[in-house]
């Protein structure tokens, strides 16, 4: 289990992380959502020991992560990088050996990730001459070939083709089956939504959401209504509680103060009876995360 | 498997078999067999000029095809002949000697373009027999003559002045010194600027490539900055172990040629197993190391690969002063050269020099040695430590900025700890 306590860090007289934390159980997905400078990545380098925090403390199973903690790690780093005129089967067997697997294991498996992922080209080929997708398919062998109890993901499907990225979708719900912790950031509101058990949102260091999915979704409540009647958008903007409105032909979609503003709202809309659309429902992370991204800082 | 044996390794094996490796080790030898194929060629080629002499005398026909080494002598009864003979390229050159009185005034005419004919050659042996002619005209005996041409005496000692003591030096080692010296200068410059530039850059492009990450976050910055020092040096290693049995294997071949004979033929070899080769070796060591440890440090400095030629730029500039100064020294002792052969980097190449040329002692030597390791050990240290913060600085503004992030970054993790 991962625990981040109360974690602070400043560059200089900027916050980059501001009293996160979190827990990562086994067998658990954790998603990391936020913009560029969010502070995620300076998140992962302190998990990683590769910067220290100025205050909070990172525990994994109860003591800090040290360096015998190394080979129970995966780590996708967001820039990638391999050796471009290496073979890709001694890079992965390089890169295996540094994580404590013998090179005789390495080679039993290798077949078998290639199959997981479905590689095109061959074992003995150079880094170079791969496809992209290719090369990214590659690095992520390399970062989950030995099994690790720890995954951490910079941004995995940034690049990658829909296929890819649900090839990369069940890869991580393989490692997740297997009891690993896996923390992972994107842009991707849907990837993060199919996949994460719970999730973090960060917004210029200080933590703007933190939970499940449906927690957070919850919180939330169903302020977002979707209508088709003979209300016009002059009448429902009228409404006390209605704080948005988009207009689509006759349909509406409406952001509201609160839940009960609905009842009102659907009272005045069926008064004369049926109408074709009324759906009221609880906004999608990516509102949400649109939404937090436009609130101002207290 | 030990981590570090683990980067070691894969170091090792990386470069030898890149090219770049492959070539810093065959060129040396390529261009030795290159050496030794022209010398064969030399003396296998048959470069013996053929001479006509026009002569009354017979025994001076006889005398010169006798005393002339390495040249065919006719005799030609006429001029006329003779000249057709050249004419004809038969001969490289036509010697008319005329005797009058004992008095031998030759002409010679030599063939432009043909084989070489040593005039030097030609003139003593008729000077010679002249001599004869006209020792036997006053009645002189063999032992007259030989006392009559016997060279005034001069024997020649060169001295090396140390603290007011003088010690004599024969020739030969002089002549070995100097090419000890120049030997050193050179290996050093080539080896140091080579190896620390294969450390450079690949640090520098796993940097760049942002591999460093993916490497950081399975072994921790020290394991990772020596194994990859431990590994270029075991190709060093390796390279001069290649080179060591090339010259035990080829020793006895190469040193038999004459072009080779005549090159060392000055060379007091016993150099090379005293107490000084032993030093030169040290030095050698020291240089290489110090260098590495450089190349690392200015290696993790870079951000991208384009930064990848500045990082080597510091260790070509400190290479190149310390040959300059190798240089100065092997023309005479200075204040300016007593000084760098104490200070680092520069030191290992200008002490071995000063050595040689017996400008200094064996206790200075060691002074320096002394120096050397302890920096070394100190530089060493903090490299490694810089190394940690270095690897995950990417200051695009330049190399010279990165140092001083570098620094802050390092004084900042201190306190924390």
């Amino acid at each position: 289990m991962l625990e981040v306590n109360k974690l602070t860090k400043t560059f200089g007289s900027m916050v980059a992380v501001d009293n996160e934390s979190f827990t990562v159980r086994p067998g658990e997905i954790m998603g990391l959502i936020g913009q560029n400078g969010a502070g995620k990545t300076t998140t992962f380098r302190m998990i990683l020991n590769f910067i220290t925090a100025d205050q909070g403390d990172i525990l994994w199973d109860g003591h800090p992560l040290t360096n015998k903690d190394y080979d129970i790690l995966g780590y996708l780093p967001e820039e990638r990088g391999l050796y471009p005129k290496m073979r890709v089967d001694q890079q992965i067997s390089y890169f295996a050996q540094l994580r404590g697997m013998k090179a005789k294991d390495v080679d039993a498996q290798l077949d078998k990730w290639f199959d997981r992922f479905q590689v095109k080209g061959k074992k003995s080929d150079k880094l170079k001459d791969l496809s992209k997708g290719n090369q990214q398919k590659i690095q992520l062998i390399t970062t989950l070939i030995h099994m690790p109890k720890l995954i951490i993901l910079d941004e995995p499907f940034s690049g990658l083709d829909p296929v890819n990225a649900s090839l990369l979708q069940d890869g991580i719900n393989m490692m997740r089956d297997s009891g690993a912790c896996i923390i992972y950031s994107s842009h991707d509101m849907a990837n993060v939504e199919a996949l994460s058990d719970r999730l973090i949102m960060l917004k210029n260091g200080k933590t703007v959401l933190n939970g499940t999915v449906d927690e957070i979704r919850n919180s939330y409540g169903r302020i977002k209504l979707m209508i088709e009647s003979q209300l016009t958008r002059d009448e429902l903007i009228s409404f006390e509680g209605v704080e948005k409105i988009k207009q689509d032909g006759n349909r509406f979609e409406l952001m509201l103060k609160s839940p009960e503003v609905g009842q009102t709202i659907f009272t005045a809309a069926t008064k004369n009876g049926y109408i074709p659309e009324f759906s009221q429902q609880a906004p999608t992370l990516d509102e949400i995360f649109r939404m937090k991204v436009g609130e101002r800082d207290e | 498997m030990n981590k570090l044996v683990i980067i070691m390794k894969q170091v090792f094996m990386k470069n030898v078999r890149s090219t770049a490796w492959i070539i810093l080790v065959i060129s040396p030898i390529v261009l030795l067999g290159i050496m030794v194929g022209i010398g064969h060629l030399v003396e296998n080629s048959n470069n013996d000029p053929t001479i006509g002499v026009v002569s009354s005398s017979p025994t001076i026909t006889k005398t010169l095809a006798k005393s002339l080494p390495a040249t065919k002598v006719k005799n030609f009864k006429s001029q006329t002949l003779a000249d057709k003979a050249l004419n004809h390229k038969k001969l490289d050159a036509v010697l008319v000697v005329p005797v009058q009185n004992g008095q031998i005034n030759a002409k010679l005419k030599i063939r432009d373009g043909g084989k070489t004919v040593s005039t030097k050659v030609i003139q003593s042996v008729l000077t010679q027999l002249q001599v004869s002619a006209q020792a036997s005209k006053l009645n002189l005996n063999a032992d007259q003559v030989q006392t009559l041409l016997k060279p005034a005496g001069l024997s020649t000692k060169t001295v090396a002045v140390n603290d007011g003591k003088s010690a004599i030096k024969n020739d030969k080692t002089n002549t070995s010194n100097r090419l000890i010296a120049l030997s050193i200068t050179v290996l050093m410059l080539v080896f140091t600027m080579s190896y620390g530039s294969m450390i450079a850059q690949e640090i520098a492009t796993e940097k760049g490539s942002r591999i460093m990450e993916t490497l950081l976050s399975s072994v921790d910055a020290t394991t990772q900055f020596f194994g990859k020092l431990a590994g270029i040096l075991l190709l060093l290693l390796v390279h001069v172990l290649l080179y060591a049995v090339i010259i035990l294997v080829g020793w006895h071949p190469i040193m038999n040629l004459e072009l080779v004979k005549s090159l060392v033929q000055n060379f007091d070899f016993s150099v090379l197993t005293s107490i000084n080769g032993l030093i030169f070796i040290i030095f050698f060591i020291i240089a290489v190391l110090t260098y590495s440890v450089l190349a690392a440090l200015t290696g993790s400095l870079v951000a991208n690969q384009e930064q990848v030629q500045q990082a080597v730029m510091p260790i070509s500039m400190l290479g190149l002063l310390g040959y300059i100064f190798a240089l100065v020294a092997q023309g005479g002792d200075s204040l300016v050269v007593k000084i760098a052969s104490y200070v680092p980097f520069v030191g290992p190449s200008v002490m071995p020099v000063r050595l040689a040329m017996s400008f200094a002692t064996i206790g200075d030597a060691i002074i320096s040695i002394l120096i050397s390791v302890i920096f070394l050990g100190l530089f060493t240290w903090f490299t490694a430590k810089a190394y940690k913060s270095n690897v995950l600085v990417y200051n695009q503004s330049g190399f010279w900025k990165s140092i001083r992030s570098t620094i802050s970054i390092m004084r900042a993790e201190r306190k924390k700890l």
